[in-house]
């Protein structure tokens, strides 16, 4: 998908974002995580690590080779999307305690991955896609 | 998960999705959709026996759960099987269904078919997309709803 595509996706998920309460904390951590896997892939794709004609879908299927290239170029962002993934478990498909909080940081994670993703410039040089 | 905290998740899941715009809002709004239909059809799975109720959460690699260790009072994985599905065929339930259940597990795989080009990907979502994720929908919640219904389980 191309980097616009994720960008449009992403605007649109997090712009539904805003029709969510604090207490829907299932829905904040599924919204930040769909909306982030956007903005990711659009940062793997600007950086050059991916072509856009190959989409993650999850930081938590990278390959181990995958996760260590990307660490090194963006692991904030790369981290930040693996936080919201491993809040999935517990607050969306399970009922542990503390959803909200968990909501919280999945969009303070959002912000940052956004953030990367659009601070992202090609590893070899050039202009970004 | 028990069936009780399923049924709320779908409570809660559906909610959003009704103050979302099924054309803005295309990507949350099916997202509710299908996670709310997920846990419908997984109370019902524990409802008719077919999976087990434990209060283990799925993790995104199939067999593999959480689950509260007291001694520690910290989540840890563990493999296990027959619990909640994440996906419709993820994992395979091994042991016969119901025809009702048959019929929402067909429901769910038309909004699975949906979510990697139409979510993940940049397919046109068309007003035919959003009436066959609704219709599916509908009619998960309410194949389920007969094996849950007459156990006391109300659905949205």
């Amino acid at each position: 998908m191309t980097p616009a595509g994720h960008r449009d996706k992403a605007e649109r998920i997090t712009q539904s974002l805003q029709k969510c309460r604090p207490s829907d904390h299932e829905a904040v951590i599924e919204g930040a995580m769909l909306a982030g896997s956007h903005w990711f892939n659009l940062g793997l794709h600007r950086l050059g690590v991916l072509p856009p004609d190959r989409d993650v879908m999850h930081a938590e299927f990278l390959t181990k080779a995958e996760r260590l290239k990307i660490g090194l170029v963006a692991e904030d962002m790369v981290e930040a999307l693996e936080e919201i993934e491993g809040s999935r478990a517990l607050f969306v498909r399970g009922t542990a305690p503390g959803g909200e909080d968990a909501a919280r940081r999945a969009l303070e994670c959002l912000r940052r991955i956004r953030e990367a993703a659009l601070a992202a410039r090609p590893i070899r040089g050039g202009a970004p896609p | 998960m028990k069936v009780a905290g399923h049924l709320e998740k779908v409570k809660r899941f559906d909610a959003v999705r009704g103050r979302l715009d099924p054309g803005e809002d295309f990507e949350l709004w099916f997202w509710m959709t299908l996670s709310a239909g997920t846990n419908a059809l997984n109370a019902a799975l524990h409802r008719v026996g077919a999976t087990d109720d434990g209060e283990y959460f799925c993790t995104q690699a199939v067999d593999v759960y959480l689950g509260l260790d007291e001694a520690s009072g910290t989540w840890k994985p563990a493999i296990r099987f027959g619990c909640d599905i994440i996906h419709v065929g993820m994992p395979e339930i091994d042991k016969p269904l119901p025809p009702a259940l048959e019929g929402a597990c067909r429901a769910m795989e038309v909004l699975e078919e949906v979510r990697d080009p139409c979510v993940r990907g940049d397919a046109a979502v068309t007003a035919e997309v959003i009436a066959a994720c609704d219709a599916a929908y509908r009619e998960c919640l309410a194949l389920t709803g007969r094996v849950l219904g007459p156990a006391g389980w109300d659905l949205p």
